[in-house]
């Protein structure tokens, strides 16, 4: 498919969720770019990380944020994980036909603790308890996910296994490469980390 | 031309202001709603009462099939008064909705969307030319998920407005009148059922029995949608006819 590329991975933790994803874009053997943009934050604590075609993920992605905002508004709370999930996922089903090219995760926090939602390209919805990994790399980052995970691990150590599973798809993956990019969904809310701090992950 | 008295030909077929700013087919569709029996929300701690007066015209209609109380969702219910074939209409198009949010969220409605998405439909129906406006108030009551009790009343214009207690159609005045002066949301559950009989029993015509009587609970607890039997129903309308009525030692 026309520029699906890239690798994303999610890890749902015991204080919050942590995503992560690589930043390169390719259409067959072009690199288009080197810096694209695969996390996303939708609401205060909420965050996705999708791989796909850049357009098609960029459009969803901003149909989800105002879909986010729209139910801030009229219901005076903020939309949940689960909620947004399911229309996240209503909204892929409905171009079942002719549909968004990506697949990823929607990560966050709701009032009892992280959840983590796998999408698939059509709005197959699947509640992960551990963690997911999409995209054409996935293969590769589960390999890392199912070795080291571990149960109730922090958010922080969550972050860590994510940014190394994205380096092993990195290292594997030929449409996966550059840039470990890692966010944090916790009770603080949504935080994209630094360069710097995912250099520390990977030491 | 021939002459016009002033003011005439605004209150006809469309809703077109008058010169003084009034839309007369929205003031007729209240005026409908003061024809209507008495209903009344009571919103406490413990959960939303919904009460509404029935009057059967016949010994040979089934009392069941004569409805003011309409279940819209497992957790909320609503309250007619004035024309209820416009109320059932609203009322079909508010399951709806609620069903509409199930699938588009997996998420209960809240009341307050409801409320709002009826206060909507009320609105345009006010604004559209060949349509006529819903002469019907609505007390919408019901627990949302976060296990808050909550009560809405939608009036034929389309205002949308939150209440403790309130009361809609005919006797609504005598109603909040006495609600004024006994609401108070620490009230248990029972108690409000009982104080939603005796508002009541001001406006019903003596002696007060259950099948003047249409009533259903939303008890925080359960978070669910329940319409009162007759036999339990009766129990508290006997309490009501048993002590001497309130108005006497006025």
């Amino acid at each position: 498919m026309y520029g699906f590329s890239g690798t994303v991975v999610g890890i749902r933790c015991k204080d919050g969720v942590a995503l992560a994803s690589d930043s390169k874009g390719v259409a067959y053997y072009h690199v288009l770019s080197k810096r694209v943009k695969k996390v996303f934050k939708l609401e205060d604590r909420i965050g996705a990380a999708i791989a796909g075609s850049p357009g098609d993920v960029q459009a969803f992605v901003n149909l989800l944020r105002a879909e986010a905002n729209l139910y801030r508004i009229h219901h005076d709370r903020p939309i949940t994980p689960r909620a947004l999930a399911h229309l996240a996922s209503n909204i892929l089903h409905g171009r079942r036909i002719f549909p968004y090219l990506l697949e990823g995760m929607i990560g966050g926090m709701d009032q009892a603790g992280p959840v983590l939602v796998f999408l698939d390209p059509v709005g197959g919805k699947l509640e992960e308890k551990e963690f997911a990994a999409a995209g054409t790399g996935a293969s590769v980052a589960y390999g890392a996910l199912e070795k080291d995970f571990k149960e109730r691990m922090s958010v922080s150590e969550g972050a860590k296994l994510a940014a190394r599973s994205i380096k092993s798809a990195i290292e594997r993956d030929a449409a996966t490469g550059e840039r470990t990019v890692v966010a944090v969904v916790d009770a603080q809310g949504y935080r994209e980390l630094s360069d710097a701090e995912v250099q520390k992950l990977l030491k | 031309m021939a002459f016009v008295p002033p003011g005439a030909g605004y209150d006809r077929a469309i809703t077109v202001f008058s010169p003084d700013g009034k839309l007369f087919q929205v003031q007729y569709a209240q005026e409908a709603v003061k024809k209507g029996l008495t209903a009344l929300g009571i919103k406490v701690k413990e959960g939303v009462v919904l009460a509404a007066e029935k009057r059967l015209r016949s010994k040979l209609v089934e009392k069941t099939s004569i409805e003011k109380i309409f279940q819209i969702d497992e957790h909320i219910g609503a309250a007619a008064s004035g024309l209820i074939a416009d109320a059932r209409v609203l009322i079909d198009q508010a399951r709806i909705e609620a069903q509409i949010n199930r699938l588009r969220y997996d998420e209960p409605i809240s009341v307050q969307t409801l409320a709002r998405r009826i206060g909507d439909i009320k609105q345009l129906y006010t604004q559209h030319g060949g349509v006529r406006p819903f002469g019907v108030r609505l007390l919408i009551g019901g627990v949302d998920s976060d296990g808050s009790p909550k009560l809405f009343e939608t009036d034929p214009s389309g205002v949308v407005a939150a209440y403790k207690s309130q009361a809609i159609g005919g006797g609504a005045q005598t109603v909040v009148e006495f609600l004024e002066k006994e609401y108070s949301e620490d009230l248990s559950l029972n108690d409000t059922i009982q104080l939603a009989v005796e508002a009541l029993s001001r406006v019903v015509e003596r002696p007060l029995d259950a099948k003047k009587l249409e009533m259903a609970v939303i008890p925080v607890e359960t978070g669910k949608f329940r319409k009162l039997g007759e036999s339990e129903i009766a129990e508290y309308a006997q309490r009501v006819e048993g002590k001497p009525a309130r108005s006497a030692k006025e």
